[in-house]
């Protein structure tokens, strides 16, 4: 292991087609058209000095010190601005060049603190490695006013900015435009004055900057340096695995320090994130080694005892033989499992395995039941296949950007900036969202149209814009005659003209003005190359199966699926969301989302496996709550999921967890659940285990181990040794052998392996045999339902049942902010609350001032299934009737307010709908004092167990 | 009827809400039923069925109705 520094070619890559031939020193070199100079010196070899440009932002010409000499060309043209032609002779050193750089360099030391051996940087800045390429040996200058002095930036937690070390190369200004999109940085002043400034000369943490860490990345010096690196000094090796937030999956380089990760620094050969990364991945990995880490099993007999640490052995033991003893009164079917999207594929995989072949169950779930079920179901049924359609790359060949329900630059912020770099370059937006998110209008961005629709009104306002498109004859005829199943379409067609779907008849439904939907309609439809992202926005809500399903039917309709630039992307939530679906941890599924009573599948998983597996679909997570209230469910096994906090009714599913017998969880932290459990199994962090995690764009990447497991265990061991206590034997001694069962079980994963993920750095399933490289792209000839044709299906509006009164006359709707993350069981141990401490209650200063609401204030939220309190923030950014807040600390009791309704097809919680009344109070809940002391005394019977 | 129940009447009927935009009724009540099949675990479609047989399914939409009506636990 080393550290082996991603090489620079110090500009961006060219995707010309066309190749060039030059010399360069006497050497032939053929590269793209339109590449630098700078690069095609760097292809073979020859590293011409540089300090301003690098690879992940345009050239910029400024430093001087690239300066090349070109065959029959006047002066000294800057070889990262210049780029090659055919014939082209250059020379790269010689002594007038080299005599131009070291005066360049004399300059840039004048006004530098010469400090390197106390810099935090010493090692690894580009400056001090320039010195040393242009031979600097003396510095003549003595300038009568320097920099030396200028006063440190230490407001951001993650990076320190001293302006003292700046040579104002503009590498992070650039950053922050280009790669990141924010353009918080400028250089301010003029001549000797220049400086990087953030804002309008405000301190980082006051500026818009978002800690992405682009401009840290970019910068050549120790002037933005990370603050982890300034308290423990330089990494000295490196390993490549995947980010544990969220669907986009960008793939990082865990620097460290033996077992210590100095920086999560972004990967350059990343094909998700290409170099980019956000505040959460970036820096918010300090969770890992937080003093909450729990390291030792625990059991208790009740929730109302003292926890006891036991050994590994007995965890185990107790556990095993609490389930045996349950399905001993209650039988086979009274105990199953819920896994998580944070979990690896291979975790997920043998959890399922484990409940469906140790319990003899399919009572098995996972989180994505409360986030995008409804997109497995919809695209399974229209498409084939439960997954979007597209790689993130494609985005780059949009040209009518359709964003339905998805806070982009919030939710998967590294893709959000990849949309924003194609929507600066030319592409139309148009947004379907209630509240005017950032990416509505940002610099250099603004939506051609925002619908900004009433929550839940989704299937009207997406069957309007059909309506449109078949009643102006926008559909695309060839497309649908060669790809889709005609006879449903025909009937669609017939469906979906009639006059009730227009969006002069759902503009009373919708809020939106019927002109801008026809026009919107027009825009998407007319487009070369038109793309659908969705999120939270379309699935949490009654009808969200319905609108995934109304998605792919307009897609289908204007032929916007098969190619490039085109399709249907859901924006998964967390990290291995497609991955944990994709693993069979659905009641109903086997892996590949094939049906538990599918005669073949299911022989061919007991010939596998070597038992009897049942054939009937297991309890979904809110059915596992009802039927431990009916007393037929009465012990659950939790990995990696905080369903206390998480899921709707909170009230509802605390009771559930109350009446059952024996509640194992499986976490780094005594989350919520584990505050109902009576096994407690530590589990390991992302960077503790191998294995694989799939993100959105069915892009499966590795997770490489970086440290020993904290409790001694990666989670599938754990799993394992549950499974082997209860009498079903599993013996796998690396992940990489789970990974070999799941390929030989599951068509689109037959091609996948560890060798070949290593080699590729990443693969995207379908991947069906040794020789595919994976399918960036789907449905490119034929779709993937039975017969090959996608299928148009008739999407009803129906009203939600939670209606607006005068009792509830609001809609509280919910939604995630770019710093935190999920529950927050992660983020909230990170310097990651300096952004975001509190979940607040978003209200337009019209209902707030009909309610005597300030901002600030304390705010009852009372719905149909409870109340809490939050503080107030008055802002325009939602419309009036509409209030909003995010879900990220346990003590908002976010979840207590939302009720049980669920999505007709999935049982997906209605998140983004609540009638609710807001009024002003001056303290919190009877609920939220409830859970205060409930929660304490949890921590103390916690606190007893490390003193006992 | 008792709160599970209840909240299985409205599942089916938020299911037969959505096979009902079919013209069809004779296709809306076999998406129907099939979703049922494939979907409940088996306690709770025998809970479903015992809801029409002793209560005559009351609260259930027609087509929900039908539909249940055809799955034999």
């Amino acid at each position: 292991m080393s550290i082996d520094k991603q090489k620079d070619y110090g500009t961006p890559i060219s995707t010309s087609t066309d190749m060039v031939t030059l010399e360069i020193d006497g050497f032939k070199v053929t590269a793209p058209a339109g590449t630098s100079v700078m690069r095609a010196a760097s292809s073979i070899g020859i590293e011409i000095p540089k300090l301003c440009a690098t690879d992940s932002v345009e050239p910029f010409g400024s430093c001087r010190l690239c300066v090349v000499q070109v065959e029959g060309g006047r002066g000294l043209p800057a070889s990262c601005t210049t780029p090659i032609w055919e014939g082209m002779k250059v020379v790269t050193q010689n002594q007038k060049l080299a005599d131009v750089r070291r005066g360049v360099m004399e300059l840039y030391i004048s006004d530098h603190p010469l400090d390197c051996l106390t810099c935090s940087a010493n090692g690894d800045c580009e400056l001090q490695d320039m010195a040393g390429a242009v031979g600097l040996r003396e510095v003549r200058y003595r300038p009568v006013a320097t920099h030396l002095n200028a006063t440190k930036d230490t407001t951001n937690p993650y990076f320190t900015f001293d302006p003292s070390k700046c040579i104002v190369c503009s590498r992070c200004v650039r950053a922050c435009e280009e790669t990141q999109g924010t353009f918080a940085l400028t250089i301010d002043g003029r001549g000797f004055d220049s400086k990087v400034s953030a804002g309008q000369n405000e301190s980082f943490m006051e500026s818009e900057c978002v800690s992405c860490g682009a401009c840290v990345q970019a910068c050549p010096t120790a002037t933005l340096m990370e603050t982890s690196v300034i308290e423990n000094g330089l990494p000295e090796h490196a390993i490549v695995t995947t980010c544990a937030y969220c669907g986009v999956g960008c793939s990082f380089r865990a620097e460290m320090k033996g077992e210590q990760v100095i920086r999560m620094v972004p990967n350059k050969d990343g094909k998700a994130n290409h170099g980019h990364s956000c505040v959460k991945g970036r820096f918010a990995f300090g969770y890992a080694t937080h003093k909450d880490r729990i390291t030792k099993p625990m059991i208790r007999a009740s929730i109302e005892d003292a926890w006891k640490e036991v050994s590994w052995e007995e965890a185990i033991s107790y556990a095993a033989s609490e389930m045996k003893r349950i399905q001993a009164k209650y039988g086979k079917d009274s105990i199953g499992g819920i896994t998580s999207s944070r979990c690896t594929n291979e975790e997920v995989y043998i959890m399922q395995k484990l409940i469906r072949a140790g319990f003899g169950n399919n009572n098995v779930d996972t989180c994505a039941r409360v986030c995008h079920s409804p997109t497995g179901y919809g695209l399974k049924q229209t498409f084939g296949e439960s997954s979007g359609t597209q790689d993130f790359d494609s985005v780059m060949k949009s040209d009518v950007i359709l964003i339905i329900g998805a806070n982009v630059t919030d939710g998967h912020p590294v893709f959000g900036s990849q949309m924003k770099k194609r929507l600066r370059q030319g592409a139309k937006l148009i947004v379907v969202d209630p509240r005017e998110i950032d990416i509505v209008k940002m610099p250099h961005v603004e939506a051609s149209y925002h619908l900004k629709l009433r929550p839940s009104t989704n299937v009207a306002l997406v069957n309007a814009l059909a309506h449109v498109i078949v009643s102006e004859n926008l559909v695309d005829e060839e497309f649908v005659n060669a790809r889709c199943d005609v006879a449903s379409f025909n009937k669609w067609l017939t469906f979906i003209a009639d006059e009730r779907h227009s969006p002069e008849a759902t503009e009373s439904i919708t809020g939106v003005p019927a002109a801008e939907m026809r026009a919107a309609a027009r825009l998407y439809a007319t487009a070369e190359n038109g793309a659908i992202y969705y999120g939270l926005g379309v699935t949490e809500h009654s009808q969200g199966s319905t609108t995934v399903i109304t998605i792919a039917n307009l897609a289908m309709a204007t032929g916007n699926l098969g190619r490039d630039g085109v399709g249907v992307n859901p924006l998964r939530g967390q990290n291995n969301v497609q991955g944990s679906c994709d693993m069979g941890s659905f009641p109903h599924e086997f892996p590949g989302y094939r049906h538990v009573s599918d005669a073949d599948t299911h022989s061919m998983f007991e010939n596998a496996w070597q038992t009897n597996l049942s054939n009937e679909p297991g309890l979904r997570i809110p059915n596992m709550f009802d039927a431990a209230l009916d007393n037929s469910f009465m012990g659950l096994y939790c990995e990696g999921e905080d369903i206390a906090q998480s899921d709707p009714d909170i009230k509802h599913v605390h009771a559930a967890l109350r009446a059952m017998e024996c509640v194992i969880v499986q976490d780094i932290f005594l989350n919520e659940t584990a505050k109902f459990a009576h096994v407690f199994l530590p589990g390991a962090s992302f960077l503790e285990k191998d294995g694989t995690f799939t993100n959105a764009e069915r892009r499966i990447s590795p997770v490489r181990k970086v440290m020993r497991p904290l409790a001694g265990y990666a989670d599938w061991e754990i799993t394992q040794m549950l499974s082997n206590a209860l009498g079903y034997p599993m013996n796998y001694t690396h992940p990489s052998e789970i990974m070999d069962e799941i390929a030989s079980l599951t068509p689109t994963f037959n091609g996948v392996s560890y060798e070949k993920i290593d080699n590729l750095g990443s693969i995207q399933w379908p991947c069906y045999d040794e020789e595919s490289e994976g399918t960036p792209i789907m449905h490119t000839e034929e779709f993937m339902r039975n017969n090959g044709k996608g299928l148009f299906m008739l999407t009803e509006f129906v009203a939600t049942q939670e209606r607006v009164n005068g009792k509830f006359p609001l809609i509280l709707t919910t939604g995630r902010i770019l710093s935190q993350y999920n529950v927050g069981a992660q983020t909230r141990r990170t310097e990651n609350n300096a952004w975001h401490l509190e979940d607040r209650l978003e209200i337009h200063s019209h209902d707030a001032e009909d309610r005597g609401i300030k901002d600030g204030d304390w705010v009852g939220i009372k719905s149909r299934a409870g109340e809490t309190v939050l503080h107030a923030l008055v802002t325009d950014r939602v419309q009036p009737g509409v209030v909003f807040t995010t879900f990220h600390f346990p003590e908002s009791g976010a979840n207590v307010i939302t009720t049980d309704n669920s999505d007709w097809a999935t049982n997906c919680p209605e998140y983004k709908v609540t009638a609710v009344q807001v009024t002003k109070v001056s303290q919190t809940s009877e609920w939220q004092e409830g859970y205060r002391a409930f929660s304490d005394n949890q921590l103390d019977l916690l606190a007893q167990a490390s003193h006992g | 009827m008792s709160s599970n129940i209840n909240t299985l009447v409205k599942m089916a009927n938020d299911i037969s809400n959505f096979f009902n935009a079919d013209p069809d009724k004779e296709v809306a009540a076999e998406g129907m039923r099939n979703h049922i099949v494939k979907s409940w675990d088996l306690r709770m479609r025998k809970a479903i069925i015992a809801h029409i047989t002793q209560h005559d399914g009351e609260g259930l939409s027609p087509l929900a109705k039908t539909a249940i009506s055809r799955i034999s636990a």
